[in-house]
Parts: C-alpha cells; sequence; structure tokens
C-alpha cells in the first residue's frame, strides 16, 4: 500500500524537523570554545632528552609477539591458527596489563613452544630468544612503572647496561657451551647443568647474606 | 640512651634510643623479583625434567638478572629535597631545583610533580649525576625536606660517593599570578637495579612565595596640578634654587650675592648703581597616591565571576593587571623622585604614605603583592580614603559597580586630580545563554560609567592585554595634555 501525497509530505517534513534538532545539538557553536576549556597548563621540567611513556607498551607488543612468534615457529605439531589466537590474545593481555605475572607466563608459555623443536636436546634459536625474553622483561617493566603520559629519560633506558650486556653475554655463552655439549655426550650436559646451579645458589647465598642496612630496616 | 646503630644527629651527637623515620618508608623487592625467580626456576626445571637445555636457557637471563640485583640492595634511602632562590619573584620567573641524593645502586628516580593549576607532570630520571660532586653552600635557601625522612635533627650517615653528585632537576612554573602562591608538590619514588628495589613514595612541598609584580616601563606621567615643596625633580612656578631662569631683576634685600649677573649689570648699569640678580624657579615634587581597588579579583572566564571554579594561573585576572599597573606607575614615579603612597580598598587599614626612594618602592611594590579581596566585598560601601592634598590620585579597579565612580567625584570635588586606570582583563567569549546575557548587561553598564567619566574629563586608561602596550603612550598624552593646561 503506498502512501498518501499528504502523508509523505507530513513524514518528510517531521525527518526534516529531526534532522535539524540533532545537528543542533551536534554541532559545538564557535563561541563554546573558551579558553576555560583548554587543557592546563604544564610545568616545565628540564630534563636530558625523553622518550613519552606510550612508546613502550606498542614497543612491548612488537617484541613479545616476535618472542611467540620465534618460539611457534620452531614447533612443527602446532596449527597457525591455535598459536596466533593464543599467541595475540597473550600479547594483548601484555600491552594492556604488562605485570610481572604476565611477562613470566610468557616466556614459560614461550619455553613450552620451544620445547616442540626438532632440534632437541638444545635448539639453537634460543640464542635469540633469550635475549628478546629479557628485553621483553625490561620493557614490561618499563610500560608497567611509566604512565602513558610521563616521560622518561633516554638514559634511564641503559642505565645499568653494562649489567646486561654481561648477563646477555654470560647467556650467550652458557648457550653455547650447551650447543657444544649436546654434540659431545649427555653426561657433560648433566655436568654442566649442575654446575650452573651450583653458580645460581652461591648467588642466591650471596644475597641473602651480608651486613646491617642503614635504610630503616632491621 | 644511645648505641651506635642510633642515627648521627647534626650537632655530632647521637640520637636517644633508635629513631626511626615517622614514615615506614624503607627499600622493598618489587614483584618483578619474584615472577622473575618463578619464571626462572620453572623453566629449569622444565628444561632438567625434559632433558632440554634450551628451554631451562630461556628463563636464565631474568634469573640471574634478579639474583644479582637483589644481593645489590640499596645501603640508603635516597633522598630528594627542594632548593629555592632566596630572592624576589617575578610572574612567569617561579622556579624551583629538585635535588635528588640517591646511593650507588639506585638507578631511577620516578617524580610525580604538581602545582596549583597545573597538569601533573609525571618523570622518570637517572637518580644520579655523573661529573663533580656537588658543592653544598650554593648562594640559594636550600630548603631541605629530605625525603622519606621528617624528624628534626635527623641526619643519615652517608657514604663517600666519589664521581657522581647529587642529581638536580630545575623546575619552573607557567603561572603569570601575583601575590602569595603555592608552588611545587613532589613525590619522589626511587628504584634499584633492574627495577628489582623500589623505595616507596615520599613527598615534600615548596614554601608559599610572595609573587611580586613587574612593572612595564612607562614615559611621562600626569602630575597633580600644584606641586608641593621647595626641592623635588620639577620646576614649580615659586622663586627658588632652581635651575630653570625666571628673570633678571634688580638686587633687592634678601637676594644672594652669589646670584648677581655682573653682565647684566655692566651692560644696564654702568656705574654699578644697580646691580641685576639672576632669579630662577624653585624645584617642587609631585605627590601621587595609588588606590587598588582590590575588592574583586575576576579573570577574563565570566564563569568563575561568582566564586565558581578555578582560575586559569596562565591568565592575568584583574587584580595581577592592577598590581602590574600600579607598579609601572609607582616605578616610574619613584624613579623620577616623586613621592608614592598606597591605599588599598578591600581592606581597613592605614594607607602607605607618600615616600620617595628604592626602599619605599620596595615597600609598595609587597604591599602591592599582599593586597587582595576578603570576600564579596562589592557589596560593601566605600568610603573615599583620605588623600593627601595636591596629590594626584590613581584609581585601579574594573568599574564593575557604582563605588569608584562615587570616589573619583568626590576626590575631584575636593581637587584632586584623578586617573583611572581600567584593569578589567579581556572577557572570553560566554557560552552559556544566561551568562552571555549577565555580562552584556554588566558590559554596557560598565561602558556606560566610563563615558560618563570621560565626559566629566577624568582619563580612563586601558590596561587589559590587548590595550596594555598603548597605555604608556596614552598616559604621555594625558600628562602633556596637563601641562599644557598648567601653563
Amino acid at each position: 500500500m503506498t502512501l498518501l501525497t499528504s502523508e509523505r509530505r507530513r513524514l518528510g517534513a517531521a525527518w526534516r524537523t529531526l534532522v535539524r534538532v540533532f545537528l543542533t545539538i551536534a554541532r559545538k557553536p564557535a563561541v563554546e570554545r573558551v579558553s576555560a576549556d583548554r587543557p592546563l597548563p604544564r610545568l616545565t621540567v628540564s630534563t636530558a632528552p625523553t622518550l613519552p611513556g606510550w612508546v613502550f607498551r606498542p614497543l612491548l607488543g612488537v617484541a613479545a609477539a616476535a618472542l611467540i612468534a620465534g618460539a611457534a615457529a620452531r614447533t612443527e605439531p602446532l596449527t597457525v591458527g591455535l598459536v596466533s589466537s593464543v599467541g595475540t590474545i597473550l600479547v594483548a593481555v601484555l600491552v594492556v596489563r604488562p605485570g610481572p605475572t604476565v611477562v613470566g607466563v610468557l616466556l614459560v608459555g614461550s619455553g613450552l613452544l620451544l620445547a616442540g623443536s626438532d632440534l632437541a636436546p638444545f635448539d639453537p634459536w634460543v640464542l635469540l630468544l633469550a635475549p628478546l625474553g629479557y628485553v621483553v622483561a625490561r620493557l614490561a617493566w618499563f610500560a608497567d612503572r611509566v604512565p602513558l603520559t610521563a616521560r622518561v629519560e633516554r638514559a634511564a633506558l641503559v642505565q645499568g647496561w653494562r649489567r646486561d650486556a654481561t648477563i646477555l653475554a654470560g647467556t650467550t655463552l652458557l648457550g653455547a657451551l650447551a650447543l657444544v655439549a649436546t654434540g659431545i655426550s649427555a653426561g657433560v650436559g648433566v655436568l654442566l647443568g649442575g654446575l650452573s646451579l651450583v653458580v645460581l645458589v652461591w648467588l642466591v647465598a650471596l644475597a641473602t647474606s651480608g651486613p646491617a642496612r642503614d635504610d630503616g630496616e632491621d | 640512651m644511645t648505641d651506635d646503630s642510633s642515627p648521627l644527629l647534626t650537632d655530632g651527637t647521637r640520637a636517644p634510643g633508635r629513631a626511626r623515620p615517622p614514615e615506614k618508608v624503607r627499600w622493598r623487592a618489587t614483584s618483578g623479583y619474584d615472577a622473575a625467580m618463578v619464571a626462572g626456576v620453572v623453566l629449569l626445571g622444565l628444561g632438567l625434567i625434559i632433558g632440554r637445555a634450551d628451554v631451562a636457557l630461556l628463563g636464565a637471563p631474568g634469573l640471574v638478572a634478579a639474583v644479582l640485583a637483589r644481593s645489590a640492595r640499596p645501603a640508603r634511602l635516597t633522598e630528594a629535597w627542594l632548593e629555592e632562590p632566596s630572592g624576589p619573584t617575578s610572574p612567569g620567573d617561579v622556579s624551583a631545583t629538585v635535588v635528588i641524593d640517591a646511593p650507588d645502586e639506585a638507578g631511577l628516580a620516578h617524580l610525580r610533580i604538581n602545582a596549583p593549576g597545573h597538569r601533573e607532570t609525571q618523570v622518570i630520571v637517572v637518580a644520579r649525576s655523573a661529573g663533580e660532586p656537588d658543592a653544598e653552600g650554593e648562594a640559594s635557601e636550600a630548603r631541605r625536606v629530605a625525603l622519606p625522612h621528617a624528624v628534626p635533627g635527623f641526619a643519615a650517615e652517608r657514604r663517600g660517593d666519589p664521581g657522581f653528585g647529587p642529581r638536580r632537576i630545575p623546575l619552573t612554573l607557567a603561572s603569570v599570578r601575583t601575590g602569595p602562591q603555592e608552588t611545587f608538590t613532589v613525590g619522589l619514588r626511587a628504584y634499584g637495579p633492574a627495577g628489582v628495589w623500589e623505595q616507596l613514595p615520599g613527598e615534600t612541598h615548596g614554601k608559599r612565595r610572595l609573587v611580586l609584580p613587574a612593572a612595564s616601563p612607562l614615559g611621562r606621567l600626569p602630575l597633580p596640578g600644584r606641586l608641593r615643596g621647595l626641592t623635588g625633580p620639577h620646576t614649580s612656578r615659586r622663586l627658588g634654587d632652581g635651575a630653570e631662569l625666571r628673570d633678571v631683576h634688580p638686587f633687592a634685600p634678601g637676594d644672594r650675592l652669589r646670584r648677581i649677573d655682573w653682565r647684566t649689570t655692566a651692560r644696564r648699569s654702568p656705574d654699578l648703581d644697580t646691580l641685576y640678580v639672576r632669579r630662577t624657579y624653585a624645584t617642587a615634587e609631585a605627590t601621587a597616591m595609588l588606590v587598588v581597588d582590590s575588592r574583586d579579583d575576576v579573570g577574563p572566564d565570566v564563569r568563575t565571576w561568582r566564586g565558581y571554579g578555578t582560575q586559569r594561573v596562565d591568565e592575568p585576572t584583574s587584580l595581577d593587571l592592577a598590581r602590574n599597573a600600579a607598579a609601572s606607575v609607582a616605578t616610574a614615579l619613584v624613579g623620577a623622585g616623586d613621592r608614592v603612597g598606597f591605599q588599598d580598598l578591600a581592606l581597613q587599614r592605614r594607607p602607605l604614605p607618600p615616600a620617595a626612594g628604592q626602599r619605599h618602592l620596595r615597600r609598595l611594590l609587597h604591599a602591592l603583592a599582599l593586597a587582595h579581596p576578603l570576600d564579596r566585598a562589592t557589596h560593601h560601601r566605600v568610603r573615599p580614603p583620605q588623600v593627601p592634598a595636591d596629590a594626584i590620585v590613581y584609581l585601579f579597579t574594573t568599574m564593575l559597580d557604582d563605588e569608584p565612580l562615587g570616589l573619583v567625584r568626590t576626590w575631584r570635588e575636593l581637587g584632586h586630580a584623578v586617573v583611572l586606570v581600567d584593569t578589567l582583563p579581556d572577557v572570553h567569549a560566554v557560552a552559556e545563554p544566561h551568562l552571555r546575557i549577565g555580562w552584556r548587561i554588566a558590559r554596557m553598564e560598565r561602558a556606560d560609567r566610563l563615558a560618563a567619566l570621560r565626559r566629566e574629563g577624568v582619563p580612563v586608561i586601558a590596561w587589559a592585554g590587548s590595550q596594555r602596550t598603548q597605555a604608556a603612550t596614552r598616559l604621555e598624552a594625558v600628562a602633556r595634555e596637563n601641562e599644557r593646561l598648567r601653563r
């Protein structure tokens, strides 16, 4: 049944009125752009060159995705769909809530993916993945501590680089030794692993001993 | 009772018992340490169980870093304090320096800096500065409010940290306001190596500072119709010991011998029957009274006029403009050698009597900075303040009510010259219809008052931002006009 002309005209007028009212409400007149609506002024803080805090989240996402993808690439049986969906969820959670727990879950997950590699007992890709995992942990620390609107000095990012370089070099050396050991015998590999545990225990013992500190603590 | 573990006081003695800071601020291990340990041990165990060295190696860097950092707990707490300059402060120049004194092991410092009317600023910086150790004893008033200790006389022992000094970070406000100002509030959270250790946050506050108004350069200013005294920077119509020649007159009793003009005497009276002397005008000084209408303090945003909302600190209010205008006039007059007094309409107390000199100018600037509205004084009846005879009155007001109109007319009836300085800032466009109508009515009433004063011959000088640059020219024009009428 078609509408009569008069009814069509009334409907058309009603629509036009509705659109006009909507535009009146939605349009922001120029007079509303008053200075009081501007953001408040900022303090001037003189520091060394800085980076904005929001930079860490996308960098963390990229690094975490590379870690997951690198570990998953070594695992043949898993389907691409499963890995990509779980990995995406994990990376997204990490970017939104970059807490140490999520980082730990990511590292353990990467380890589980790496465990499916055919190149047992030592896949040389770990010599890249281990430093990448460390970078993910450091980026997550900054992303967790630095608000999006804050700024970080560039020098603060490389603060303690000697310690980090020593740790990564030591890890790489240990990995190289393990790679060599896999070609020798399983016994040598177990020996190396045992030695590593001894060193670790010694370091922990060092950390829990020492004189009292003058910082208000017993 | 004291013991060797008691902290050392500033006078060298030990505090009784074991003094603890009032807040429980300390270094503590973060959850990052626990997570790194758990992940590292899980991967290590998993690798050993399934015989995969690569899986074990994956968590090794984080595990080793956490263990090493755990053993490097900072030996003392990180302290921070604000160093503020001791001299006078001018608008736009309110600054301070955050000094961070951190131990060797402390890597980073997270600062949260707040100031009234400003956005919060957070910055993460390196806690120690590489270079020359900071030499204490700078020419600045260091207000050391050490974080987190707030116990007077408590001074923690510090180990020598050769090669590195405290980190200094300059801060500056964006405020252009004058008068008493709250400054900075700085919160500090420090982090140890690898982020394993963190120090619980503390806070320090800067002291309240008095921002003196700045003076814009002005040229000649209108002077009163009659000058007073026999000495001063101006030439009067009376006879005296000035520099400007009045006439050459026959010697009369009372004239000084050293004023005899021998050339004129030789020309007019070669026989020296009559001696002629040079007579000069006397010098005099002008007296000006600065009257600041501090009953209201309104900004460019009409929405804040009823006391709701907060005025922005990067926009001057009417009181800031009045202080700036009064400071400019006072500086120009005192610089010319005239006497200047000050009266605050909002405060019912004795005015600052007219005087000259740089010390009096500093008193004037301080009095201007302290002028403030008490309450809704626009409803109060204002009595015309007493003004010294033969003084010119500079009235700094927004003219938002009829009181200044009555004051001006009263002074003029008493014979005082009056210059009105309009200190209402340029008002921003108003969005709300009811405020727009209200402002329109107020603006029209204000325009009627100003027009009435102009008709009565009162010079009106606008000091709002858009017209401030022409104020000096306008004042000079009024001064020339007054001088011409005086002759």
